[in-house]
């Protein structure tokens, strides 16, 4: 072998394997997903075997108002569990970056429920809301408020399991925070503090625009890990009551393994895909500019 | 003198005909299984159910007499649907034995294997077996086509289960005859202090896999019908609009407990079961666990009785379920796993099941007849009144239920909690039921179906 051609195909020889695995385990799924979602499949119906339908799943869910209600539910939860995540997590960062009695106690404290597995983060809030046993319930018949069972009323599950999301990954962002604000050049605050700037002015004009990067970072993968939430919804209420806390995932979830649709559940996974390639094409775009303007 | 050698001589030729005849008769376990022996079996059996957690147990006779080994496999209820159909849909070997709802039966038909030829064989099949002695309906819950896929481990429907303690304290003589009667002993049976309840005049089952079937009791004690021949939904009626209001207003008026719209059958038993609630729709099955002083705290209290129906010309129809070991299509060792089912649910194995272990729920004529086994279960004269009657009834045997069941359960638990009218989430469940039902082509042709598939009762 000539070292022109050992030039032009060594890298993709090295390469080989990794493309390999990545198109057996993301790529092929991915299409595979796509052929499903122009199929009627049943499972339950296995002597009606698989039938190509084009984009009759598709329309379906489209014209469905359960579907467009989902939609909109998901939407929701994402936007008030993540904006509350991102203020309350980068609040804590702020607050645990300088020294405060008892610091180290609390520190490990606030990150024990992202390192618990959704699902328990769903078995101990519900039990928690549990209207009979709960702790939360018993609180709210001492405060007396009217609704006790707050998983049970639709007015109060959504805003529940947004507020269990909101405990569970604000440390997340706390987290990413916090490490990024330790990693803070130090010059430009003690400019800053010479020019006579007031703590508000120097968090505004200093430490916000130096953070923004990595609060775009936890913006992006917070964003797009709500939009998925399946666990802890579908552990805590199903969905329910009635379908107050029904999002997209659980609806993939109820077409696919309950109803065994598998031609619809793939349709309705492909267009959450759509949905959060979109928001991630979004937040990369503010992402880049923003670091235009910092390397500017 | 000679007379009497003579009848002596004949009964004792008599004797041993018989004896010799009942040798012929009786199955030789040890025999049969021998060409299977050493094998494993699989068994996937659902979490919750009394008899399945007994299996693993009393296996272990079976494991001894025939050298069959039994592995298991325990699933939530809630996941069991999933968990099987994915395994069977991707020919996977792995199972035996599958553990079924009756409920879901029609969804698992396609990829399992009848046991009409196992049956017949003589090298198999126990003579003794006597498959009459099942209650026919839940026998019937098993097959399809003309063929039967398994015997069922158990039968339960729902009853009325009632304290009677609390029944005397307020004055009630005896149990609700209508469901309209029901609303009204709940709220004369509601005791309230300090503005706190402390005793709930009932429980209702509000999630989403409850309600429906809750709801179906007292509309079929009505006279209602769910589907018409042609399956179409046709419960948007009076009927049912009686029932989800009483329904409604049961809840909303605090005679029911807030947390019951996350109540299904377990959770209202435990509810129950600490004395905070006068009367409850349940299973018949969860008596056995109320009657426990160890498990109950109103153990020897209660009353057990037929749910309310409000149309006395109507029969008195009960919806049965029960569970059953199905042999899939793709198990590996199938003589091995039919000898399996027929042993644990031959007379003998269920009654050890029942006098031993109380389970609470037989499915046969000879267990629930047992003076030994009935004592123990003041309910079981209810199960045996209900299949004398000709009243125990299936669901409507179709694929798409469980979809049927949910589909209604959303807009009927929104009713429930007051976000809907009655009217309104009755209007939506019958569009959404017959949508979906259209998706599915069944009224493409416009044919009639048969009365196992529309469920239709009367």
């Amino acid at each position: 072998m000539d070292a022109v051609t050992e030039e032009r195909y060594l890298p993709w020889g090295l390469l080989a394997p990794a493309l390999i695995i990545i198109l057996l385990i993301g790529v092929f799924p991915l299409f595979y997903n796509l052929f499903l979602s122009m199929h009627f499949w049943n499972l339950t119906r296995p002597e009606l075997g698989m039938r190509f339908i084009w984009f009759k799943n598709y329309t379906s869910l489209f014209t469905s108002s359960l579907f467009w209600e989902a939609f909109l539910r998901t939407f929701v939860f994402t936007i008030v569990a993540v904006g509350l995540e991102m203020c309350l997590g980068f609040g804590l960062a702020l607050l645990f970056n300088r020294d405060f009695k008892g610091k180290s106690i609390v520190f490990p404290i606030i990150l024990i429920p992202m390192i618990t597995t959704p699902i328990v983060v769903g078995l101990i809030w519900r039990y928690m809301f549990n209207g009979e046993f709960g702790f939360v319930s018993w609180i709210l018949q001492v405060v007396g408020t009217d609704v006790h069972a707050v998983l049970s009323n639709p007015a109060t599950a959504l805003p529940a399991v947004i507020f269990v999301d909101v405990w569970h990954w604000t440390p997340f962002v706390f987290l990413l925070s916090l490490a990024r604000l330790g990693a803070l050049p130090r010059s430009p605050y003690e400019a800053a503090e010479i020019d006579g700037a007031s703590t508000w002015q120097i968090f505004k004009w200093v430490t916000f625009p130096m953070m923004k990067s990595v609060l775009l970072v936890a913006l992006l993968l917070r964003t797009m890990d709500a939009f998925k939430i399946f666990d802890e919804i579908f552990i805590m209420t199903q969905g329910g009551p009635g379908d107050a806390t029904e999002v997209l995932s659980l609806e993939i979830y109820r077409q696919t393994f309950r109803y065994f649709n598998m031609g619809k559940g793939s349709a309705l996974a492909i267009v959450m895909l759509i949905v959060i390639i979109i928001i991630s094409r979004i937040y990369l775009k503010i992402f880049q500019k923003e670091e235009a303007v910092v390397q500017q | 003198m000679r007379k009497l050698s003579r009848i002596l001589l004949f009964g004792l030729i008599l004797g041993i005909v018989f004896i010799f005849s009942s040798n012929l008769m009786a199955f030789d376990l040890a025999g049969a299984s021998k060409p299977y022996k050493g094998q494993t079996l699989t068994l996937s059996l659902m979490a919750g159910y009394k008899v399945n957690e007994v299996i693993p147990q009393i296996g272990k006779e079976f494991t001894k007499i025939t050298g069959i080994e039994l592995k298991y496999e325990s699933i939530p209820y809630s996941e069991t649907l999933e968990k099987h159909m994915i395994a069977l849909s991707t020919g996977s070997r792995t199972y035996d034995l599958l553990n079924i709802d009756n409920l879901w039966f029609p969804q698992y038909v396609s990829y399992l294997r009848p046991l009409d030829d196992y049956m017949k064989n003589p090298k198999l099949a126990d003579p003794n077996f006597d498959v009459k002695d099942f209650v026919p309906e839940v026998l019937q819950g098993y097959q399809w086509e003309g063929k039967t896929y398994s015997f069922p481990e158990g039968y339960f429907f729902p009853v009325l289960i009632y304290r009677k303690d609390l029944f005397e304290k307020h004055g009630l003589t005896g149990p609700p005859k209508t469901y309209q009667e029901f609303y009204e002993y709940a709220k004369k049976l509601t005791e309230k202090e300090g503005g706190t309840t402390v005793v709930y005049g009932a429980t209702e089952q509000g999630q989403r896999t409850g309600i429906f079937d809750e709801l179906c009791t007292p509309y079929w004690g009505k006279g209602g019908q769910l589907f018409d021949k042609k399956l179409k939904p046709i419960f948007d009626n009076q009927d049912m609009l009686n029932v989800l209001t009483i329904y409604q207003k049961i809840y909303t008026e605090g005679l029911a407990p807030a947390g019951s719209t996350d109540f299904e059958l377990g959770e209202a038993a435990a509810f129950f079961a600490q004395g905070k609630a006068a009367m409850m729709w349940n299973w018949s099955m969860m008596g056995a666990d109320l009657e426990d002083p160890s498990k109950s705290k109103v153990a020897g209290k209660l009353g057990y009785t037929m749910f309310p129906k409000d149309n006395p010309k109507a029969v008195h129809y009960v919806r049965e379920a029960s569970t059953g070991l199905c042999i899939p299509k793709t198990a590996t060792n199938k003589e091995a796993a039919f000898l399996f089912v027929q042993w644990l649910n031959s007379k003998g194995t269920l009654l050890k099941v029942e006098a031993e272990y109380k389970t609470g729920h037989p499915s046969r004529y000879s267990v629930m007849r047992d003076p030994k086994v009935a004592k123990l279960f003041p309910y079981f004269p209810l199960l045996e009144k209900a299949a004398k009657d000709n009243a125990v009834r299936l669901v409507p045997k179709i694929v798409e239920w469980s979809q049927v069941d949910d589909i209604s359960a959303v807009y009927f638990q929104k009713c429930m909690i007051g976000k809907m009218s009655p009217k309104d989430a009755i209007k939506e469940a019958v569009k959404g039921v017959e949508r979906m039902l259209d998706d599915k082509g069944y009224y493409f042709e416009g044919k009639e179906y048969s009365d196992l598939l529309t469920g239709r009762y009367n």
